[in-house]
């Protein structure tokens, strides 16, 4: 039996991570969630986790720029830019991002894209 | 002194010389036969005798017993005669003779007295008074008078007067006839008169016909016709015939009276061409004044100058000053190319058959219709102005018209231009306004060859002049009409760009919104489709289970307009499925009741049913009609009804979704801006939602309306073909 992977869920909306929670635990992740750009910065040290979803427009600090302040912590994390903006998915190659992906009740496209990520070999 | 004034005594006789009263009784009839009448007095005055003569004369009834003098007037009743023109007094002893009258009118009568004294030695014996009717012949001289005059007046008329017998040969040929015709009376005397009328069969058949009513009616007065003189000159002539009958109304003659209108006529016509041509000119002008544009009064300038109505050249050309750059430049030409371009007959009919005013506004509206081949000709000509010693130049310099003919002149650059546009002769007649000089126009005759006048060349400028007129006064109308369009144009640019930053403004802005709006909305949806989905997954009871999937659809539906309207990253292509409608209609009905009810609001649904299957976006008709149906339970208040319905129409083709309220309403100024994105009238509307509704309708190749009564309620109705025609296109 694996280990779990932990997931990071970084958004400043509290219903959108205890959605996010449920849905990942019951999809057998271990969940770690951050409110704030700084918050996720600390809890990537402290937690260490596989794969992060960050929210990029957040009250406070921008969710690009604490994606950048993580990734110079860790370049190996993979990180996928989950928003409700549509029109920022052709730059999120740029931010370094591992993919984007516009927010959805359906939320199939996110798991599958979690799971794809978290098999590749770092 | 005898006074004959006494009553006639019979006694009287006795006293009278018997010798010579017997005489006179024994003439007597001879006396009645020479119309004479005679009566003889005594030296008292007393009438001793009288003749019998006297009373065939009409006086004095010898019968009378009483010795009165009567008349008779021609009824034959006798009357007293109180003033017998017998009875005047001798004034002495001498001869007289005298004249009297009797009647008036047709019967006056005139009678010469003749009083002889007759002596016996130194004794006055006996009066003889001779009584002769002269009427006839003072009637005579009076008409030998007459006669002579009639005759001075004949020789003296500038008429030509002739008579000839029942035969129509000529009897007497007047002084003027002489003049007229170059011949002398001898040499006319008993010739035919017909000689004297032209040959031609129209003169011919005239006189002929003349001659028949002459026969008829007497007499036919100042009739026109052709004459020839002597010398072969044709004479323009009115005559006056007039038939001579003698006393048993039978023809024996004519008298012919001839006026010579050559002259005349000849003024005439020059007057009335003069007068023609005016009137013409002025047509031409009102036409070419009615030209709106420069290319219309070319036109109209240049097909006056050939058309049949017109000035009548075959062919004319319009040569243009361009001020910029300095040229004299062909612009425009009407009529036949070349020579061989003449034998097209049917442009020459063309012009024959139609009024000026007509050809020029055929050839308006059809603007292609310019004679290209000639028009491509004067186009190659562009002449320098300062190229002084080329004819148009000189004409338009000098402001003098210009003939040229081959033959009569070494003018090399006119003969050139001669070569250019095919021709032997032609006029240029220049086109000039005040000091304004705007071009020349050129005309010739190359399919009539008929040699240009001094007349045609007059009456040219006179047209040039007007046409110039018309054309300064239409070239400043553009000017001005010009420099207004730009303006107007300039403004309108303004107001298009002031109307663009204004948009874009309000777009930039509302795509910030819009943005804003999407994350807003997208993160609620997403939790609540998201936690449904989720508690579906879970081991929960059907009907739970049901309710969750309504939710999750709806949220999933909310979420494929936010990506529709306002993002591209995914967009939706919505699949267009062949369903039945009013199921879609039945659920958004139930789903929005409760609202209603909230509202104090009455729903009611009229589907007609069955209805057939429709080929549709599921999903976007299903907002759409959300859409109205929550617009209209917005603007209904309580005790309001709103009425969902659907029905077949366009004959079985299209499906009709009307949505009806008994809400406020839409005022007109509104109802037009409602499809505008971002038009609402509500406090929390985005004004997206009509706006999406019509691009919906349109993508499905239906139409939406509204109607509305502020006050009293609106209507939409969306019209859905069965098949709609974007996707048959797309299949084909």
């Amino acid at each position: 039996m694996p280990e779990k992977k932990k997931l990071l869920i970084v958004d400043d909306e509290p219903n959108i991570r205890e959605l996010y929670k449920e849905v990942f635990q019951s999809e057998g992740y271990e969940v770690v969630l951050a409110s704030t750009g700084p918050e996720a910065i600390k809890l990537v040290k402290s937690e260490e986790p596989d794969l992060a979803i960050m929210d990029i427009r957040m009250p406070g600090m921008d969710g690009v720029d604490a994606m950048h302040e993580i990734l110079s912590q860790n370049n190996r994390l993979p990180v996928i830019i989950n928003s409700a903006y549509t029109h920022y998915k052709e730059n999120y190659m740029s931010w370094a991002a591992d993919a984007y992906i516009v927010k959805s009740a359906d939320m199939t496209e996110l798991k599958k894209t979690v799971a794809e990520l978290l098999a590749k070999p770092r | 002194m005898l006074d004959f004034t006494k009553t006639f005594s019979p006694n009287a006789d006795k006293h009278l010389h018997v010798s010579l009263l017997d005489h006179l009784k024994e003439v007597d009839s001879i006396l009645t036969e020479f119309n004479v009448g005679v009566l003889a007095f005594d030296p008292d005055g007393n009438m001793v005798w009288r003749s019998n003569s006297l009373k065939i004369l009409g006086y004095c009834d010898p019968d009378d017993e009483q010795g009165q003098c009567y008349r008779r007037d021609p009824e034959g009743e006798p009357s007293l005669c109180m003033d017998c023109p017998f009875h005047t007094r001798f004034e002495d002893d001498k001869y007289q003779r005298t004249c009297i009258h009797t009647g008036t009118g047709a019967a006056k009568r005139h009678f010469e007295v003749t009083s002889v004294p007759l002596y016996e030695g130194e004794e006055l014996k006996i009066w003889v008074r001779l009584v002769q009717d002269v009427t006839e012949r003072r009637r005579r001289i009076q008409q030998a008078q007459n006669e002579e005059i009639t005759q001075m007046l004949i020789d003296n008329t500038a008429d030509a007067v002739m008579t000839t017998d029942d035969m129509l040969l000529i009897q007497s040929w007047n002084q003027s006839a002489r003049e007229m015709f170059g011949y002398s009376a001898d040499e006319v005397q008993k010739k035919p008169i017909t000689n004297l009328f032209s040959l031609d069969s129209d003169t011919q058949d005239k006189f002929a016909r003349i001659q028949n009513v002459v026969r008829e009616e007497g007499a036919v007065r100042n009739e026109r016709l052709l004459m020839v003189s002597k010398e072969g000159r044709r004479l323009n002539v009115a005559i006056t015939l007039t038939a001579i009958r003698n006393s048993r109304e039978e023809i024996t003659g004519y008298s012919l009276i001839v006026r010579d209108f050559s002259l005349v006529a000849g003024l005439e016509d020059s007057l009335s061409e003069k007068i023609d041509h005016l009137t013409k000119l002025d047509g031409i002008n009102a036409v070419v004044r009615m030209a709106k544009s420069k290319e219309e009064i070319y036109d109209a300038v240049l097909v006056a100058v050939t058309a049949g109505e017109g000035l009548r050249f075959s062919r004319a050309f319009l040569f243009i000053v361009n001020k910029g750059q300095k040229v004299l430049a062909g612009n425009t030409a009407v009529g036949p190319a070349n020579a061989a371009e003449v034998l097209d007959g049917r442009k020459k009919q063309y012009y024959r058959s139609r009024s000026l005013q007509e050809i020029i506004s055929e050839r308006s509206q059809q603007k292609g219709a310019r004679d290209v081949l000639v028009t491509q000709i004067v186009r190659q000509l562009r002449i320098p102005l300062d190229q002084k010693d080329h004819p148009l130049i000189r004409c338009l310099e000098n402001r003098e018209p210009f003939l040229f003919s081959r033959r009569e002149t070494e003018d090399v650059l006119a003969a050139q231009l001669a070569n250019q546009l095919w021709t032997e002769q032609y006029v240029a007649v220049p086109l000039v306004w005040h000091d304004e000089k705007l071009g020349v126009i050129v005309a010739d005759n190359l399919t009539t060859r008929r040699p240009i006048t001094e007349d045609d060349v007059s009456f040219l400028a006179g047209f040039a002049e007007r046409a110039s007129s018309a054309m300064a006064n239409l070239s400043l109308k553009d000017d001005l009409e010009g420099k207004v369009v730009d303006l107007q144009e300039a403004w309108s640019q303004l107001d298009d760009q002031k109307k663009k930053m204004a948009d874009q403004k309000r777009l930039a802005g509302l795509g910030e919104m819009a943005a804003k709006v999407a994350h807003e909305i997208r993160n609620p949806l997403v939790t609540i489709g998201g936690f449904a989905k989720m508690l579906m997954e879970r081991d929960i009871d059907p009907e739970t289970k049901k309710s969750l999937n309504i939710i999750s659809e709806e949220v999933m539906r909310l979420e494929g307009i936010l990506e529709n309207v306002l993002g591209t990253a995914r967009p939706i292509q919505p699949e267009f499925v062949n369903t039945k409608i009013n199921p879609i209609l039945h659920r958004i009905a139930t789903l929005l009741k409760n609202q209603a009810i909230q509202n104090d609001i009455e729903m009611a649904v009229h589907l007609q049913d069955p209805l057939p299957t429709i080929i549709l976006q599921k999903d976007q008709i299903e907002q759409v009609v959300i859409n109205l149906m929550k617009n209209a339970i917005d603007a209904t208040g309580p005790g309001g009804r709103v009425v969902l319905a659907s029905k077949l129409k366009d004959n079985g083709k299209a499906i009709a979704i009307t949505v009806k309220d008994t809400g406020v309403g839409i005022d007109q100024e509104h109802l037009q801006h409602l499809w505008d994105p971002f038009f609402t009238t509500k406090s929390e509307g985005t004004g997206l939602g009509l706006h999406i509704s019509k691009q919906i309708i349109n993508d499905h190749g239906g139409k939406i309306t509204a109607t509305s009564k502020p006050g009293k309620g609106t209507c939409f109705e969306v019209l859905l073909p069965l098949k709609p025609k974007v996707k048959e296109e797309e299949d084909a």
